[in-house]
């Protein structure tokens, strides 16, 4: 397969640690979030386990793990998006990461399989702030007006693929229905806890959208917060085990 | 009674950053400094806001301070140093 107008990118995992990574128009672009969920997953699992980077992107988040030498060979990957399963392959192997990368939206293409630890890179933002967002140009993003519908069904299916004791970490945007969201986590799972949280100011690309985002905010999809004379979000990563 | 002295209050911007402690000093610009870029200039307030309970949220100009004798300066009109 070409994909045209590929990019080499350095993502920078923490001040010491860069890493080459290849991306692509429709690939995810990795940012906050994925820092967090690499710094949470490494708080919490301390032996190399049987991981699953669910919505992958650039295959970064799994990448990082690995690196850092929690991953047991290979590291399992998938992604809706054909350019994001080019690329992840393309960087696993620059890395050499043995990685079994499957295409297909959330776990059609892990029927019947279970890991330790399951990363969920999927992240939920209103559909009414993707649309006019920076981060989902030519990336699939189907998420409902508060933007919970494809992490809630990540959730709710997430326990069919744990092993005992397996973990399941996904984050939540303050750009989403956070409240709806850990409800249905908390009915999922026995324990969730939050193990990572960043502040970041409104990128100004949507503060050109305030008219649309206060809306949202009123109508409970999203959540805003005005301090320091600016609009602040927040992304947390959540860790969940003991499916109920 | 002001109980906050001007090294506290740097030690806790440099915590913000992640950076070494003694890396600051009251004349250092944000354009100096690695990581303060917007992300990191949160982190400051944030961390400020913690240490004066409160008091740093509502000072809108502390989102344009990009200096630390910009945000010293703001304390310091607020009493808070």
């Amino acid at each position: 397969m070409i994909i045209k107008q590929g990019t080499e990118i350095n993502f920078t995992l923490n001040p010491d640690e860069n890493v080459r990574l290849i991306t692509a128009p429709g690939v995810f672009t990795p940012n906050v979030t994925t820092n967090l969920l690499v710094q949470a997953v490494n708080s919490v699992i301390s032996n190399p386990i049987k991981l699953l980077d669910l919505g992958c992107g650039t295959g970064i988040v799994g990448l990082a793990l690995y690196l850092k030498g929690l991953v047991e060979s290979p590291l399992y990957a998938s992604d809706l998006s054909v350019p994001s399963i080019y690329c992840s392959r393309e960087n696993f192997k620059h890395h050499n990461c043995p990685a079994d990368v499957r295409e297909g939206s959330l776990f059609e293409p892990w029927q019947g399989e279970k890991f330790d630890v399951i990363v969920d890179d999927i992240s939920g933002i209103s559909q009414s702030v993707a649309d006019v967002s920076p981060w989902f140009q030519e990336v699939p993003c189907d998420t409902g007006r508060d933007g919970i519908d494809l992490v809630a069904d990540i959730i709710q299916k997430a326990p069919q693929h744990l092993n005992e004791g397996g973990y399941f970490f996904f984050p939540v945007l303050s750009l989403s229905n956070v409240d709806k969201l850990l409800d249905c986590a908390s009915k999922t799972f026995a324990s969730v806890v939050r193990v990572g949280r960043q502040d970041w100011p409104l990128p100004p690309d949507l503060k050109e959208h305030m008219g649309l985002l206060q809306k949202l905010h009123e109508a409970g999809a999203i959540k805003l917060e005005k301090k320091f004379g600016m609009v602040v979000c927040y992304t947390e990563v959540y860790c969940a085990k003991n499916p109920l | 009674m002001i109980n906050t002295s001007m090294s506290e209050v740097i030690a806790v911007i440099e915590k913000a950053l992640e950076i070494e402690l003694g890396s600051l000093t009251e004349n250092t610009l944000a354009e100096e400094v690695e990581n303060w870029d917007s992300l990191g200039h949160l982190s400051i307030l944030i961390k400020l806001d913690k240490m004066f309970d409160g008091k740093i949220a509502n000072i809108a100009a502390m989102s344009e301070a990009d200096s630390m004798t910009k945000i010293i300066n703001i304390l310091r009109q607020h009493n808070l140093i």
